[in-house]
């Protein structure tokens, strides 16, 4: 789901907004009011808090280097967070963290969307090993799950490395089906960390399929097709089923980082999405709910105030028109990265 | 955007920290299914078509088990929920269920809680009627807003908490209702002309049941652990939901389809709970049945009239009893 071809989200914006619009939304409420939640099946994990030491991290990171940024604001502030600890120094960089980024769906296809593309550079700086894999753009997570593979099986690995997977939207379904299909490889992974993941789906998905498989030949056409089950995967309930049938391997530590953005901070050509999902609940990125974004088990980060794309993809830079917000925001990808890479160079300290 | 589909796992939208869910639907399946056969009713509606079976059900024993035997004397204490002073063309809730199990030597009744008193109030009503139980073994059976007044109960008055064995919501608003948190959905909770007796004041009680509301106190309030908690949801096609609730299915059919008139059916289960199972039905049907009156009127359809709401209640608290004799197995 991290990026959709404009015409395609334009017609199916089109299209959903003239179903849906024509009753209020039943929920209306202020994230502050709202904890934070996740759609589980029966039996699975769930997350635990941590909000507040994450709050702490990126906050004092964004002080160093940017004074101007308004830290509060950057991560929103759901209800019952925890008070911050006392002020602790921000931890050392870990360079035994070897990472892996795993973009979303459609990225191969628009070769301006690379993933973090700023954080890159910065990551490399403070010393960690940042590579991105490959993934087909319009296939399905089984079908990424080798490349995936691929990527753990040639990576090196010194003694004491920590291999980390960071997948962006789809790409943490890539991950997670990596995770069950190939366990000899997984026992290699010592965290794999969600932003803006599409763990359960997204309702937007799952109705309007049909209509991008009908149509993606010919939008996408200069894109490989690879197995065409891209948005197959992102449905709500082939992604529900999928959770109830596996347990993800329990060596392995869980991270979350999930998105919600006001109307007015979301992507022109994202609105049209997300009309709809606001009818769901008022709490979307303009493709996901707030609740579909948790790994099971994982440790909850916080919620980033951006929307589905800001999060991750350079996309205001090369589409303005389409991709800026009516509030004109933008949000500093590389300080986000940079903060959640020293939250688990903390928290894998005592790994070995 | 979702479609009604059986096809999909059980669900619960939970806060961090949220016990897990245990899934014991299929020994209730085995023991709703075997008391349902008994009754000269059976033949009406096959038993599976009254519980649904969604995608991650494990399957029933291969050998039948036999059933759990019943326990005289314990005390059943029913809580009815905004139903008890909002629905119009239906009887009250539970009577019916009340009546089966004093014959089978329960000391059943329904609590008098008021639909138009919040929840905290109703907590202490219920911590009342606690102290009138001769028994030393209490289970509470709570139906939408009922359930919510008895976990509130559990939280607020540790002393009444400490003689309550087991909790079972039926089609309980856990998470409170998305038809709770704005005027047009409170338009359609209490609509003109279909809930007559209801007042003002079970629109003002509305706030416990906002989802935020519910879902804050919920990771605020860790339930007592010496208590064991079962859940059994409702949802039904929208056809065969009784006419005064589909348009309330019908607008939180934009949330989810698989909801029963008051709530989604992932917001229908306790955290840490066992989940019994999702009834073939609407809110009301779960609890009451109807008073004759024609759909057109208000009147239940007539797969929601001929729902064995008696027998689901039986076999959910043979279950209970099963699990608190043994320790807990099942499933």
């Amino acid at each position: 789901m991290s990026l959709l071809s404009v015409p395609v989200i334009v017609t199916l914006g089109v299209l959903m907004q003239g179903l849906v619009s024509c009753a209020p939304p039943l929920l209306k409420y202020d994230a502050s009011e709202m904890p934070p939640l996740q759609l589980a099946v029966v039996g699975q994990p769930s997350v635990h808090d941590g909000r507040a030491r994450f709050r702490t991290l990126f906050c004092e990171l964004a002080a160093r280097e940017r004074p101007a940024l308004d830290c509060e604001r950057l991560l929103v502030r759901l209800a019952a967070e925890p008070p911050a600890a006392a002020s602790a120094p921000l931890p050392q960089h870990d360079p035994r963290l070897r990472i892996l980024l795993v973009p979303g769906g459609f990225a191969e296809c628009f070769k301006e969307a690379g993933l973090f593309p700023e954080a890159l550079p910065r990551l490399q700086a403070a010393g960690y090993s940042v590579s991105t894999v490959p993934v087909s753009g319009r296939s399905s997570s089984a079908y990424n799950a080798w490349r995936i593979a691929v990527a753990v099986a040639r990576t090196s690995l010194p003694p004491d490395g920590l291999l980390v997977l960071a997948g962006y939207s789809k790409g943490v379904v890539d991950i997670l089906e990596f995770l069950v299909q190939y366990p000899s490889l997984a026992a290699r992974v010592h965290a794999v960390v969600s932003v803006s993941g599409s763990v359960n789906g997204s309702p937007i998905a799952n109705r309007y399929t049909f209509l991008f498989e009908a149509t993606d030949d010919l939008l996408l056409r200069d894109c490989p097709p690879g197995d065409r089950g891209v948005a197959e995967d992102l449905k709500r309930e082939p992604r529900m089923n999928w959770l109830a049938r596996h347990r993800l391997p329990g060596h392995i530590r869980y991270f979350s980082i999930a998105t919600v953005a006001p109307e007015e901070e979301v992507a022109r050509a994202m609105a049209l999405t997300d009309g709809p999902l606001r009818y769901v609940d008022p709490l979307s990125d303009g493709q996901l709910i707030f609740y579909d974004q948790l790994l099971p088990g994982s440790e909850l980060l916080g919620y980033v105030r951006a929307d589905h794309w800001a999060v991750a993809l350079p996309l205001q830079k090369h589409w303005y028109l389409l991709a800026s917000n009516p509030a004109g925001t933008h949000f500093p990808r590389g300080l986000l990265l940079e903060a959640i890479m020293l939250h688990l160079s903390e928290a894998l300290r005592d790994n070995t | 955007m979702l479609d009604y589909s059986l096809d999909v796992p059980a669900q619960t939208l939970i806060p961090p920290g949220a016990p897990p869910v245990r899934d014991g639907r299929a020994r209730f399946r085995e023991i709703f299914c075997a008391l349902l056969a008994r009754e000269p009713s059976a033949a009406e509606r096959p038993c599976d078509a009254l519980l649904h079976r969604l995608s991650d059900e494990p399957d029933t024993a291969t050998l039948a088990r036999p059933l759990p035997s019943h326990a005289p004397g314990l005390t059943v204490l029913f809580v009815p929920g905004l139903l008890g002073g909002c629905a119009y063309g239906l009887s009250a809730p539970f009577e019916s269920a009340v009546q089966r199990l004093r014959r089978l030597g329960y000391d059943a009744w329904v609590a008098p809680v008021n639909a138009s008193s919040n929840s905290h109030a109703n907590a202490e009503r219920l911590a009342r009627e606690i102290t009138k139980s001769r028994s030393e073994r209490i289970v509470l059976i709570g139906h939408g807003r009922g359930a919510v007044d008895i976990l509130e109960l559990l939280v607020a008055n540790p002393a009444a908490a400490s003689r309550v064995q087991a909790v079972l919501s039926v089609g309980g608003a856990i998470n409170g209702s998305p038809l709770a948190d704005t005027p047009a959905g409170a338009a359609l909770l209490f609509s003109r002309g279909e809930d007559m007796a209801c007042s003002e004041g079970e629109r003002a009680s509305l706030g416990d049941l906002k989802r935020t509301h519910r879902l804050r106190w919920l990771m605020a309030h860790p339930l007592p652990a010496q208590t064991r908690y079962f859940s059994i949801g409702a949802f039904a096609p929208r056809p065969e939901v009784a006419p005064p609730l589909r348009p309330r299915a019908a607008a939180l059919a934009t949330i989810d389809p698989r909801n029963d008139g008051l709530a989604p059916f992932f917001d229908q289960v306790i955290p840490g709970a066992e989940l019994l199972g999702y009834a073939n039905t609407d809110h009301w049907s779960i609890a009451a049945h109807p008073l004759g009156l024609a759909p057109a009127q208000g009147g239940a359809t007539p797969e929601t009239s001929s729902f064995p709401r008696d027998v689901l209640i039986e076999a959910a608290l043979l279950r209970v009893i099963e699990s608190l004799t043994s320790g807990g197995a099942g499933g």
